[in-house]
């Protein structure tokens, strides 16, 4: 089959493979009729993650049709359409029944990389570093699915591929960003990021009873994006003197009661402090450049929520007084989707939820080296590059 | 800028290709790495150092131990350098919690051959040559003993004993206890005996407990994986544009 494949550092190519198969019992084998970029891909593209091997497939956000099942799948059929969320999760331990999915005990082939690291190994996840797994991933024809009775959900007949695909790990990422914030009518939620998830997140917040929603970026087609797709009010951080003076006038001189960092390791920002993050990430004193994480903890008002959905690693100056001595409470998880796309499947249903507008840039699986850098460099409004095996 | 036929600027690959070398350990980067092993003497935290080393790792790491055995035609039983601080022998403990699944059934399935087998994977290929006897090697024939079933008290505990000095794993054991309402934690205790000489010296000084204890760890990820679910989560035969994909 072919594949998207990952050879170094901003080296991207499609390539021929082997098909997938059925490994273990559980199994499933999709074909991919949709996938997409993530932003989180671009750390390790960059090479801000470690752990890639040069031949690895990429991809961890996707949808397709039932090919084959293992002997033990039960629930999913042959030519079912499904989307699958980008974690990897067993559906028995603990943690899957505590609907903590992406902190599965029971998914991670090679646990001695991640567990020096983070203490203890998350859940694996489709294309994504071999510290996450070192599983195929799936820009490509063909993906298995272990778990398939867990991870696969049916997609509902007449939405179309792109009000789903998104569902596999923007919106529920997003949605769970907003869910962290236990939003109370009249909240004001500011979103850090307008991409993919930052949009999904503010979405989510208005459809959990935000009084107002607050965009931050600054690309001009993102930050209309917010307003006009979901409505939100937005800041262009390069317009302005200080994010912070803005949002704290914007509410009345309390803050934001939630702020969702939907931005990452690889943020931008203005001025002297990304200068040096800029600096410091890149002779690897530290690998992330946190600026729009800062900025979140320092807005937020006096006992709010800080709902971490970027990908971090390591940073400094992170500014740990500020979240205590305001009482923040700090809400943070990769994607838990599986526990959200009951929901998430009715809100696309009703129409309250139709993430496909992320799509911009649609190319054949041959073109997806293309529709990477484009969706890197943010090239003529890209926001999302989906891939058409 | 121009743009190469990915839309991937030169310059922009240029500017990363230095970048490349560290992908051994992105986190910190080679020079910073190197000052740090040059001021301790050895790779001492566990973490990203860690995380680097393991990614090199594997079965292999033990098989360099193996090798050195080999090469130095077995064990210098009086190496005054064991006692010194430069020697650890590695004693690993590692547990697990195993939600929902009694101790006896525990039992019962670690007792399989098949299992035993599976789960001790990230160690040492088992086989069963009966009569609770098991026959252990480490990678590329570098090292293989025998081990024999020591300790079997249903539902408690479970201990396999080398025979022989001539075995890179002392012994294996593994107590089963109630944890209240969480099920059942698994502890897994193994002792390792790696060889004399200089390469066997350096291998445990860098390896530490990190590297044995992680792959403790895994064995006992791999156990409640295939416990809890029927499989243990692999990477085999999936593909990828390289020979071995795993």
């Amino acid at each position: 089959m072919r594949a998207l494949i990952w050879n170094g550092v901003n080296d991207l190519r499609v390539e021929t493979v082997k098909d997938p198969e059925i490994v273990n019992p559980h199994d499933c084998i999709l074909r991919v009729t949709m996938s997409t970029t993530c932003g989180s891909d671009l750390h390790f593209i960059d090479g801000y993650i470690p752990t890639m091997k040069a031949g690895d497939v990429i991809g961890h956000e996707f949808m397709g049709v039932v090919e084959e099942i293992g002997p033990e799948v039960k629930k999913v059929k042959k030519g079912d359409r499904v989307v699958v969320p980008s974690f990897i999760t067993c559906g028995q331990c603990w943690y899957c029944k505590n609907k903590l999915f992406s902190l599965c005990d029971n998914t991670h082939p090679k646990p001695e990389l991640q567990e020096p690291v983070f203490g203890y190994p998350t859940a694996g996840i489709y294309g994504y570093t071999h510290a996450f797994g070192g599983y195929a991933g799936a820009h490509a024809q063909y993906v298995c699915v272990p778990f398939a009775d867990n991870d696969c959900f049916k997609a509902p007949d007449g939405l179309p591929d792109e009000q789903v695909l998104f569902l596999s790990d923007a919106a529920p990422t997003g949605y769970m960003g907003a869910d962290f914030c236990n939003i109370q009518r009249g909240d004001v939620v500011a979103v850090w990021g307008c991409g993919g998830v930052g949009l999904m997140a503010q979405r989510s917040a208005f459809l959990m009873g935000a009084e107002r929603v607050i965009g931050i970026d600054r690309l001009p087609e993102r930050l209309r994006m917010a307003r006009e797709h979901v409505g939100s009010d937005t800041i262009n951080y390069e317009d302005v003197d200080s994010v912070l003076e803005v949002l704290r006038e914007m509410t009345g001189g309390r803050g934001p009661d939630a702020c969702i960092d939907a931005v990452g390791m690889e943020a931008h920002g203005t001025g002297l402090q990304y200068a040096y993050d800029r600096a410091k990430q890149l002779i690897h004193m530290h690998t992330d450049r946190g600026q729009a994480l800062r900025e979140a903890i320092l807005a937020c008002r006096k006992g709010g929520t800080l709902s971490i959905l970027g990908v971090y690693g390591v940073m400094d100056k992170f500014p740990v007084g500020a979240i205590m001595n305001k009482g923040l409470t700090v809400r943070t998880a990769q994607q838990h989707g599986q526990a959200y796309m009951d929901r998430l499947l009715a809100h696309a249903q009703k129409g309250e939820l139709n993430p496909s507008f992320l799509a911009t840039h649609r190319f054949s699986l041959e073109d997806a080296p293309r529709g990477y850098a484009m969706f890197k460099h943010k090239k003529d409004g890209c926001v999302r590059s989906v891939f058409v095996p | 800028m121009t743009y190469g036929q990915d839309g991937f600027s030169r310059r922009e690959r240029g500017e990363r290709a230095a970048r490349t070398h560290a992908a051994e350990d992105p986190w910190l980067g080679p020079s910073r790495r190197q000052r740090r092993q040059d001021a301790s003497g050895g790779l001492s935290t566990p973490g990203l150092i860690g995380l680097a080393l393991a990614a090199a790792a594997g079965v292999a790491a033990i098989g360099v131990l193996g090798a050195q055995r080999s090469a130095s035609g077995g064990r210098t039983g009086g190496d005054p350098n064991r006692g010194s601080a430069a020697w650890r022998k590695p004693e690993i403990e590692r547990s697990i919690t195993i939600e929902d699944v009694p101790a006896d059934e525990l039992y019962r399935r670690l007792r399989e051959p098949e299992t035993l087998q599976r789960i001790m994977a990230p160690f040492a290929t088992v086989e069963t040559t009966g009569d609770g006897q098991t026959r252990w090697s480490v990678g590329h024939d570098l090292g293989s003993w025998d081990m024999r079933l020591t300790d079997d008290r249903p539902g408690e505990a479970l201990r396999w004993e080398a025979q022989g000095d001539d075995a890179l794993i002392r012994d294996v054991s593994v107590r089963f206890r109630a944890a209240g309402n969480r099920g059942t934690v698994v502890a897994l205790h193994v002792s390792l005996d790696p060889p004399g000489g200089m390469l066997g010296r350096i291998a445990t000084q860098m390896l530490g407990d990190t590297l044995p204890a992680s792959l403790a760890s895994k064995s006992l990820h791999y156990f409640k994986a295939l416990v809890q679910t029927g499989e243990i989560p692999t990477t085999e035969r999936q593909p990828a544009a390289r020979p071995d994909p795993r």
